[in-house]
């Protein structure tokens, strides 16, 4: 039977269904988090996004801010110049950020500042032109501006999250890969198929996607980029093909094939040619992810009888076996640093997210367990996002590597899994 | 030509019905993966039965038939009657392996060998081995479980005189359960792989 595959342009303006839509709860914040009043920006009414709730509604969600309702603010300055800094002290605020949005030769110019209350002091002063279009992004933009300023480190809010949905009906189920900004808004499907889909992974440039679909009835890798459509096919073996990785540089795709008999790691280059193999057992090799500076893939093998993570050289060299603390570890994603990789870990017959330090520091277990899979770095690499399941459904969920910020993403009908969260968005 | 196998296959599939299956893969299973009992238990298909063909009582007890049609047929359904009520999917075609394993369980090798039989007396017959698990573990390491044991039932009925070009394997993972739901009961149902004709 082929499958029925509709695919979508990214850009174009597609109604989706509510089910695509995902709902965020936010299950575990941090206590003392920094209060930073974000007074909604004076303009003219009726916008297509109010900036502000955008930039306000990222920092509250980050559990690292606490953002005072701007019903309790002393008053609504568009600037700094007609701030009076003791009303903000007042209301017991770190920081303040303002702004106003003014018709522009675009569409609209957005002029936003960030002021430290205590000191007194202007952080930030910058504006931007932008389509109405842009306005939900710019606020993701200027949320990561302010958190960089704040925190001293980049922010992640300007990504996306690409994750299979899929929907049970009767007589079969349906398949949808989404992509949606960080925060779950303004998802679009880039391929829905009566077959599933599996293992979407972000080029470095956070323009295309590969990821793995069944559409003739084997597994194929497919890569697509999001803002032509273009699509084609990178792999189409007889056996396995399957969980696609980027190298760092955005040149090459390690992978799986089983077409030697059993599922080995692979490396192509994006442009073609021939997959050079770089494992060789009888045992199950896949989930290949990149270290960077072509210092090799780590991987999940079962070699030694059990799944476990190994490292191998670019070269093929043997492998080295990295986890030693239990008795199932697969799945990794290395931090966009390679300081750490997030894997899944069994633990007393639970499946939970883990880091493990790759230069030093145990395993670190972060989320409650159960049937926790797909960890994901933010590009930042303080979040990871990764599948779990709610009332047996599946849900998306955030963790921050330190595990004391916690959150959730839900969608209305559809199980989500299998998140990847995107590169920064330059 | 085309009759000889139907009934042959048939046959395997009324043998295996009637008790000299494999046992079920969890004790007490009372259900067959296609049973709508009620919608807390979160059991759907993706389709391999079509509703009304699929049938009942896999496992020993009996049960409920596809589409929630409930069917009174217990253990000794089978043989008589047989055309009308349709072959339970879950019997027959169908061999279930531990978690974490493809090693075929001893008392599934029967019925590995009878569909051997009819495949070397059909050779232009062939046949789709899909591999699937359960939802614990990872996804892509899930295709290689998958694939792995559709390949240990190729490897034996390749033995038992099957010419290879005559079996495909391909690998769902975990991504077409059979059935839904945390219980072992249902995880057990989704370790298998389905001989497809």
């Amino acid at each position: 039977m082929r499958a029925i595959v509709l695919v979508m342009l990214w850009w174009s303006a597609v109604a989706l269904a509510q089910n695509e839509e995902l709902t965020i709860e936010i299950t575990q914040g941090v206590e003392g988090a920094i209060p930073v009043a974000v007074v909604p920006f004076s303009g003219p009414t009726g916008l297509p996004v109010e900036v502000s709730e955008v930039v306000a509604s990222d920092l509250a969600r980050s559990g690292r801010f606490a953002i005072p309702s701007p019903q309790s603010y002393p008053d609504r300055p568009g600037s700094l110049a007609e701030t009076e800094y003791g009303r903000w002290r007042g209301l017991r605020v770190d920081y303040l950020v303002l702004g106003r949005v003014q018709p522009g030769p675009e569409g609209y110019t957005v002029v936003f500042q960030l002021a430290d209350v205590l000191r007194e002091a202007e952080m930030l002063n910058m504006s931007f032109a932008v389509t109405g279009s842009d306005l939900r992004r710019l606020g993701h933009e200027i949320a990561d501006l302010v958190f960089e300023a704040i925190t001293g480190m980049p922010g992640a809010f300007n990504s996306r999250i690409a994750y299979v949905s899929a929907l049970r009906q009767a007589g079969g189920g349906t398949y949808s890969l989404v992509v949606a900004d960080s925060d779950g808004y303004s998802p679009q499907v880039v391929l829905r198929s009566t077959q599933p889909i599996m293992s979407p992974a972000w080029s470095p440039d956070a323009s295309t996607l590969a990821y793995v679909t069944f559409e003739n009835d084997r597994s194929q890798i497919m890569v697509q980029n999001l803002y032509s459509g273009e699509r084609r096919v990178l792999a189409d073996y007889p056996g396995i093909n399957g969980a696609p990785a980027w190298s760092p540089d955005g040149g090459q795709l390690a992978f799986t094939l089983s077409k030697d008999g059993n599922p080995e790691i692979y490396v192509q280059s994006v442009g073609g040619g021939e997959p050079r193999r770089l494992t060789s057992s009888t045992a199950i090799d896949t989930e290949p992810a990149w270290l960077p500076e072509g210092r090799g893939l780590v991987f999940t093998s079962d070699r030694g009888g059990e799944p476990q993570l190994y490292t191998v050289g670019l070269d093929g060299s043997r492998p080295t076996r990295l986890t030693f603390e239990g008795s199932y570890n697969a799945g990794a994603d290395i931090s966009p640093t390679g300081e750490q990789l997030a894997l899944v870990h069994r633990q007393g017959g639970r499946f939970a997210i883990a880091t493990l330090g790759l230069e030093g520091g145990g395993l670190q277990v972060l989320s409650a367990g159960g049937l926790d899979e797909s960890p994901s770095f933010a590009p930042n690499g303080t979040m990871i996002i990764y599948a779990t399941q709610q009332g047996g459904r599946g849900v998306l969920a955030t963790v921050s590597v330190d595990g004391r910020i916690q959150q959730t993403l839900v969608s209305r009908d559809a199980d989500v899994r299998e998140p990847a969260w995107s590169p920064k968005i330059r | 030509m085309k009759t000889t196998l139907a009934t042959a296959i048939l046959a395997i599939l009324v043998l295996f019905a009637t008790g000299c299956a494999q046992n079920p893969p969890a004790a007490n299973v009372a259900e067959t993966p296609f049973e709508t009992r009620s919608a807390d238990v979160y059991t759907y298909e993706y389709g391999n039965a079509p509703p009304g063909q699929a049938g009942t009582g896999g496992y020993s007890p009996g049960g409920t038939g596809a589409g929630g049609v409930a069917s009174d047929l217990g253990p000794g359904f089978g043989s008589p009657g047989f055309g009308g009520v349709g072959v339970p999917p879950s019997e027959g075609r169908i061999i279930y392996f531990e978690f974490d394993s493809a090693d075929i369980r001893p008392d599934a090798r029967p019925l590995i060998q009878s569909h051997a039989q009819v495949l070397t007396e059909n050779v232009g017959t062939t046949v789709l081995l899909e591999g699937h698990a359960d939802e614990r573990g990872t996804r892509e390491y899930n295709i290689g479980l998958g694939e792995q044991r559709g390949d240990a039932v190729r490897r034996l009925m390749i033995a038992s005189g099957v010419a290879p070009e005559q079996i495909q394997v391909v690998s769902y993972g975990e991504e077409r359960p059979a059935a839904l739901g945390p219980e072992e009961r249902s995880m057990a149902l989704n370790r298998r792989v389905e001989i497809v004709y």
